[in-house]
This record gives C-alpha cells, structure tokens and sequence, in this order.
C-alpha cells in the first residue's frame, strides 16, 4: 500500500468500500509479530496446525482467533494451552487475533472467549499432546497408556528414567493432523496451571505504557480523521 | 504554529504545536508517548493525568501554552533504569489491573499521594483516586496496590 496518499483521497476510497481494506492492511504493518511468521501459516481451524506451533527449543507459539480487550484472556488461553499440552506456562507465546495467521473462531465478546475460544484451542492441544504421547510411545516402545507428560517430557508411568522430551518429537515441525473433537481432554483432577493464581502476562506492559491499545497503534504515514456531526437538521455532514 | 519547548521525564523537547493544543495531544502525537491516555477529554476521567512539578495534572485539560517551565512526568517517567518504578511494581504485585485504561491516572494519583504520604488511610486513599474512573472493578485491588507502594516507600 502506498503511504503517500492524502486524507481526502483515503477517505474518497474508503466512500467508494475500500476503507476498511486500506485499514487492515494498516493494522497488519503494525504487527511485528505477523512478519516472524512463515507465509504458509495453516489457519484452517478444523487442523491442529492452525492453533500450534511446537519448537525443537521448546517455544510453544499458540495462535487464537480472539482477541483479549482486557479480561486477561490472554493469560487464561495460555493457561489452558499449557495445561492440556503439558508444557510450561512461561514457554508459551500467544498470537491473538491476527486473521492472517490465527484459525478464524467467530467474535470476541458475549463471554465466549473461553467457553467457546478456549474449548476449541483446548480440543486443539489433546489432539496434539495424543500425537506427542502417540509418538513417544513408539519411541520408547511401550503403550501410550503407561506414558505420562509432564513440563514437556514424556516419561514411562512406572519407569520414569525412560523418557523423551516433545522437542524430541516434533520432527518437521507440523502435526498434519485434524483436531479430534472427541479427544479425552485432562480432567479437572488433573489440572495444574489451570485454576491456579498466575500472574496476568499483560500487566507489566500496561503499568509503563509500553501495552499498545489499538488507540497506541502507530503506522508509517498514518492519516487520522474524525467525524464531524451537523449543529442543525439539514446541515451537511460528513469527514474532516 | 508557535513552538514550545518543554521539560519532559527529564529531557528538554521542543514542539510545534497551536497554542490551545491539550498537553495530551503533545505528548501523545508529537513525543509518542503512550503512557497517558484519552478518556472524556474533559478531566472527568482521570487516565490523562500527568505531574507538573509533581502535582497531577490532567492533561487533556492543559493546553500546551500554560505548561511554561515546569516539569512534566508522565507513565514512562516513573520507571527506574527501564524497569517499572515502585508504584509500577506495587500495581504487578497487587495484579491491580484489568484492562488497563485507567491505570495510567491510578499509578499516576498515587505517586503523587505516596510522596507527601508514606502511610495513607483508606479515607485518603479514596479521596487521592477519587477522581481517577475504573469501570472494570479493580478498585479493591488498586487500593491495596497504593498501600504496597506506600510500605516499599
């Protein structure tokens, strides 16, 4: 997109429809994070791929089609991510809401995020961990029944020296696989990061001003407009 | 435009601005500081706030000609060595935050209270953020965040 376009001409295409194209794309050269990510980023949200990307460092990158407005669902999917995975919490980085490279999951809002947001993510994670522990098992050449993850190791339930680590697992990189949406999740017994107190990702950022609301967000040759409203019945309005 | 030249979190900048400019619009706009926010834009809100000389300012309300000499303090200018400040780290501890609109004027009103105050009471609490609006419901949290800040002083 060029950036030498004036204000008048941007908002006479954005009369014309185009305006919210010319504002994505905006918003998407703003997005330091969109830059790191490979161009063929899988965002079909039936895949486990859409909702992971496993490190052989053992970076976990979760990409979700939500945003947080500031519930702190940013903290809580990651906590249900790590808790379904098995992998822990501080390795986790969440990509949120970047229609680019995120599975589309519906709106934010209505309290969905987690109910509906999180179940689907979390569905997404077992599909992924089964796979790991699947792996693993042939690995190690027990049942996938006698195997338990925990920190992102898989060891043999009543053998605990023998174990391998998901970096070792991964292999390529991607899952290719579909989430299994009757996969057994973690029971709740079973939780560890879920329920418990953390410490929200986003406060430190917020309390120095370096968060950046989307009123923060700057790009070059940025062009700002505001509405003007008539005094009277009649009068002309319009953008200034 | 007239061209003012400010003190700001320590360094001397000079703007370009008109002379009815908000302080806020300066140092959002022109200096890129994020710290202070735009809320009513009529100092009703409080997450504007900014210190000159130390006193709470709103500075959606200051125009950018009566600011003359003194010195302005925003967010940014409250951390230490690139780490958040004392009142910063009291909002983290307390997890004083929710989406964190307000807290720019909550941090804000409550450095300036804990530098005359190193014990203040509920009472002065509430009267120091009284005007500092939060619609998430964190005030219980911001409150003990003012006495953290207030013990570590």
């Amino acid at each position: 997109m060029t950036m030498t376009i004036d204000r008048r001409q941007f908002l006479k295409a954005g009369a014309a429809g185009t305006l919210t194209v010319g504002f994505s794309i905006g918003l998407a050269a703003g997005n330091a994070s969109a830059a790191n990510v490979p161009a063929a980023k899988i965002v079909a949200k039936d895949q486990v791929d859409a909702f992971l990307v496993m490190h052989r460092d053992g970076r976990v990158e979760v990409y979700v089609g939500k945003v947080d407005l500031g519930t702190g669902t940013r903290t809580a999917l990651s906590q249900i991510a790590a808790d379904e995975l098995d992998v822990p919490f501080n390795r986790i980085t969440m990509h949120m809401g970047d229609t680019g490279t995120t599975p589309d999951q519906w709106l934010t809002g209505a309290n969905i995020t987690i109910q509906q947001g999180g179940g689907e993510l979390r569905r997404a994670c077992a599909t992924a961990r089964a796979a790991l522990l699947g792996r693993a098992a042939e690995r190690l050449k027990v049942s996938a029944s006698d195997l338990v993850a925990s920190d992102g190791i898989v060891r043999v339930r009543n053998d605990p020296s023998k174990s391998v680590a998901y970096t070792e697992l991964i292999g390529g990189g991607r899952f290719e696989l579909k989430v299994n949406d009757k996969i057994q999740l973690k029971p709740v017994s079973e939780y560890k990061v879920i329920g418990k107190p953390i410490a929200r990702v986003d406060i430190p950022d917020k309390v120095t001003g370096r968060f950046e609301f989307v009123h923060d967000v700057r790009v070059p040759g940025m062009l700002h407009a505001r509405v003007i409203r008539p005094d009277d019945i009649g009068q002309p309005a319009g953008f200034r | 435009m007239p061209r003012y030249t400010l003190n700001v979190n320590g360094k001397t900048q000079s703007v370009e601005a008109d002379a009815d400019t908000p302080l806020l619009y300066v140092l959002r706009n022109d200096l890129q500081l994020n710290g202070p926010k735009f809320g009513c834009g009529l100092a009703q809100c409080g997450t504007c706030a900014v210190h000159l000389n130390g006193e709470v300012a709103r500075s959606c309300s200051v125009p950018v000609s009566a600011v003359g000499g003194r010195a302005v303090t925003t967010l940014e200018g409250l951390m230490v060595d690139g780490k958040p400040g004392r009142v910063q780290q009291a909002f983290i501890d307390a997890q004083a935050v929710q989406c964190g609109y307000c807290t720019n004027g909550m941090v804000m009103a409550t450095a300036a209270l804990i530098a005359t105050n190193r014990n203040p009471s509920d009472a002065q609490i509430n009267d120091a953020l009284a005007g500092n609006l939060c619609r998430c419901g964190t005030q219980q949290r911001i409150c003990a965040a003012v006495k953290r800040a207030a013990q570590a002083a």
